[in-house]
């Protein structure tokens, strides 16, 4: 209770420091606007992957410059003195500053996360449950960090050496600034055995990306376990007066600090997949979608031959299933994945054609749907013409969709032949294939996964909606979405 | 007749032996003294003379190298957290966060204890109810001392420790601060105070101990300290026409007589035989007498003998 009301009060002073005021809430949006403007280019999901960074940029910067050099200001004023009088112990003092730094972060991710959303459109698709863990823990293992650095120095001046010396490494080495795909990859290898790259990874591992917090497991129970060692540190070594002086001894603890950092370097320079999926995260966000780098060796994945703009992917999680209800802007929008593309069989050396748009007068009275139209032209091994929906974080990103049974839509069109195609990981080069008539009226469409033949949706790459032959075709499609159970046997 | 262990209970503070070293260097040296309950006990010394070393290791602030310490009935170093909720501490520098309103200060220590005083109460008794909305940074040094005080008081305690609570303060300001001590005594709390101003020590204290170069050299009630330095009481005279020099000296109760700018100094252990024999020398010689004054010896004429005028280690 009084540990709370300290916080409180703590949170208090600070609002009232114009300093606080600045560091707190306007430092991190220069940077948010920095960032976004300079390195993102102002694209909306290339910002939202610069989020993380800024974010981890501003918890480091708040727990060192701010926690642990205000703790060690206060023992040099002479202000823990007055509170050594009452009866409240180390423990209360430190978890009273450590939730004062907290309570003062939160609405300044809010803020950064508003200006990100409404100011540069970022993707706001994110779980926010998750997104509230990952700054929690985050914020927790680096007031950790700070606080030991503040118990370790004597004084101010030795706390700014250590603060920096420990800050740009973790700035400049951990993603938090330089991507880490763009590194030296010794570099990179360093970076493994830094707290702020499993910060900066586990924020872009659910945005942009769209994986799950449990992914995101490992690195956060490694930044959980280092900020308890941090608090027991700096309760360990907290000191009241100016005067007290820690031996060199004690002061050794401090290195029970890295230990959790050291095993975890290790642990990932001992598998590289988790380096590479640096690069695939930068890759995927920054550059064109490359299918031939995610797709799996032997798959004859189809190439995107018109990629939609950036905004198209949501990169949001699968969450509830529901894909996309074209009821919203000129574009297709997913509520994941990498959004939609116009495929065709132009990868290999078809001449199919098709276009996609947003068209009025959606299924079920919706405002709008996806209208798909060309024309299949012999020549190609495969003909093929169609929109493809990939629901990786990157074209033919293979995403775990076993939480549901069956794809739902509702289709009208020509009255010909149409297609479902489901690439999986499973299938290999040979994908899965269902047919439906989309007729002159919407009607739902269901198909169970387990009717597509070989496909598992343990490991889908893409959902492709195409002409069932050759020769020109339209169709509309609306409301697709994953469903969790099947209400029907059947297709239909 | 009381026992041993009622006796104990009689005391609030009780110090045994006290001994304290920063590195080689000796802050206090084999301190012992006892304070009842209900007494107003001063340390007075010159800075250095070990007094805020003895006081923190009472508040448990410092750990003693030697010695016994009991405070109300604890073990300061070992009963640490028992012995804050029981006593009340002003430091010699009280530094609260600058952006701190007074309400806010005494509204939050008052959570750290089990049986705190309204807020509001300490602020009237304090005389700072019309600043109870300032920043502690904007608080003029008076001021700062009377949160100090009223933060002391926010558990209700029993026994006060105050260091130094006048230090630096102007002439009204202390004046401000004796008042609220006196008070204190009027509640029959017990008071241990540092000073290093006599006029403060001979004014609140029921007793004073001299503390010089870590070692108490006097401890009594201040008049009992100033009988017990020996000086005399000084008769100060103008006399037309001047007298005779040696029949000054033999007047009776006088030990010592001089000259000064026409004025005769004469110092007398008994004042009162003194006194009547220089009016009647006067009269028998027809010399007038222009102005007389009696100057009784101070704490400071004892504290001077037992300090030492340097003040230092």
């Amino acid at each position: 209770m009084a540990g709370l009301r300290l916080a409180l009060m703590n949170l208090r002073l600070a609002l009232r420091t114009r300093a606080a005021l600045f560091f707190s809430f306007i430092f991190p949006l220069i940077f948010l606007f920095a960032y976004a403007g300079i390195f993102a280019r102002g694209i909306p999901t290339v910002v939202a992957f610069f989020f993380g960074p800024v974010v981890v940029f501003q918890i480091i910067s708040a727990s060192f410059f701010g926690l642990g050099m205000q703790s060690v200001m206060l023992r040099e004023r002479g202000s823990l003195r007055r509170y050594r009088l009452a009866p409240i112990g180390p423990g209360a003092m430190i978890v009273a500053s450590l939730l004062a730094n907290y309570l003062l972060l939160l609405p300044a991710v809010a803020l950064m996360f508003a200006c990100g959303v409404f100011v540069f459109h970022m993707p706001a698709r994110v779980n926010y449950w998750d997104l509230f863990v990952i700054v929690t823990v985050g914020d927790f293992a680096f007031a950790g960090f700070g606080l030991t650095i503040g118990s370790l120095a004597d004084t101010m001046q030795e706390a700014s050496v250590y603060s920096n010396l420990a800050f740009f490494p973790l700035i400049f080495l951990s993603g938090a600034t330089i991507p880490l795909a763009q590194l030296p990859h010794w570099l990179q290898r360093a970076a493994a055995f830094l707290p702020a790259t499993y910060l900066v990874n586990a924020f872009q591992g659910v945005m942009p990306g769209n994986g799950s917090l449990t992914q995101q497991g490992p690195e956060l129970a490694v930044l959980l376990v280092s900020g308890m060692f941090g608090l027991l540190l700096a309760a360990k070594l907290f000191r009241w007066e100016k005067e007290e002086r820690i031996p060199t001894r004690r002061k050794l603890w401090a290195a029970v600090f890295a230990v959790p950092f050291l095993l975890t370097g290790i642990w990932m320079n001992a598998n590289p997949a988790t380096l590479a999926s640096w690069d695939q995260l930068f890759q995927a966000i920054t550059a064109a979608p490359r299918p031939h780098a995610a797709a799996p060796a032997g798959t004859a994945a189809p190439a995107a031959a018109a990629p939609a703009p950036a905004a198209t992917g949501s990169l949001g999680s699968v969450g509830d299933g529901i894909i996309s209800d074209f009821d919203e802007g000129a574009t297709p929008v997913a509520r994941f994945g990498a959004g939609w593309q116009v495929t065709t069989d132009a990868i290999s050396g078809g001449r199919s054609q098709a276009e996609m748009r947003i068209v009025g007068g959606g299924a079920q009275g919706s405002r709008g749907a996806l209208e798909i139209s060309g024309v299949v032209r012999a020549g190609a091994p495969q003909p093929w013409a169609g929109a493809g929906f990939f629901p990786g974080f990157e074209a033919f990103t293979p995403t775990d969709l076993s939480a549901f049974r069956a794809l739902s839509f509702w289709a009208k069109g020509d009255g010909k032949a149409a297609a479902v195609v489901l690439f999986t990981t499973a299938s290999g080069a040979k994908p899965a294939v269902v047919t439906f008539r989309p007729g002159p009226h919407w009607e739902r469409f269901l198909f169970p996964f387990r009717s597509f033949p070989g496909a598992d949706p343990h490991g889908v790459e893409a959902i492709f909606f195409v002409a069932g032959g050759l020769g020109p075709f339209q169709f509309q499609i609306d409301s697709v979405r994953l469903l969790a159970t099947v209400p029907h046997a059947g297709t239909r | 007749m009381a026992s041993v262990a009622e006796a104990a209970v009689e005391l609030a503070v009780e110090v045994e032996g006290l001994r304290k070293s920063y590195g080689a260097v000796p802050a206090v040296q084999g301190v012992s003294f006892a304070i009842p309950r209900g007494e107003v006990f001063g340390l007075l010394g010159p800075n250095g003379a070990g007094k805020t070393s003895t006081i923190e290791i009472l508040e448990g602030l410092r750990r003693p190298d030697a010695g016994t310490v009991r405070v109300c009935g604890l073990e300061p170093a070992r009963d640490s957290a028992e012995l804050k909720e029981r006593i009340g501490a002003q430091l010699q520098a009280t530094v609260l966060p600058d952006k701190i309103r007074v309400e806010e200060a005494l509204a939050l220590f008052a959570t750290f204890y089990r049986r705190p005083l309204p807020v509001r109460r300490l602020l009237e008794r304090f005389g700072l109810l019309e600043k109870r909305r300032a920043y502690f940074d904007h608080l003029s040094g008076g001021q700062r001392q009377r949160l100090a005080l009223a933060l002391a008081l926010v558990n209700n305690p029993r026994l006060v420790l105050l260091d130094e609570p006048t230090a630096g303060l102007d002439a009204m300001a202390r004046r401000e601060i004796y008042g609220l001590i006196e008070s204190l005594r009027a509640e029959r709390r017990t008071v241990l105070l540092t000073t290093h101003y006599i006029e403060e020590a001979e004014r609140l204290c029921d007793r004073v101990a001299v503390m010089r170069a870590g070692r108490i050299v006097a401890l009594g009630a201040p008049r009992e300290l100033v009988h017990a330095s020996g000086r005399e009481t000084r008769l100060e005279a103008r006399i037309e026409p001047p007298p005779d020099a040696a029949l000054l000296a033999a007047l009776p109760g006088v030990v010592a007589c001089s000259e000064r700018d026409g004025r005769w100094l004469l110092q007398a252990r008994a004042v009162a035989p003194a006194v009547v024999g220089l009016v009647r020398l006067l009269d028998r010689e027809g010399a007038r007498l222009e102005e007389l004054r009696i100057l009784q010896p101070t704490l400071e004429d004892a504290f001077v003998d037992l300090a030492g005028e340097s003040g230092d280690n």
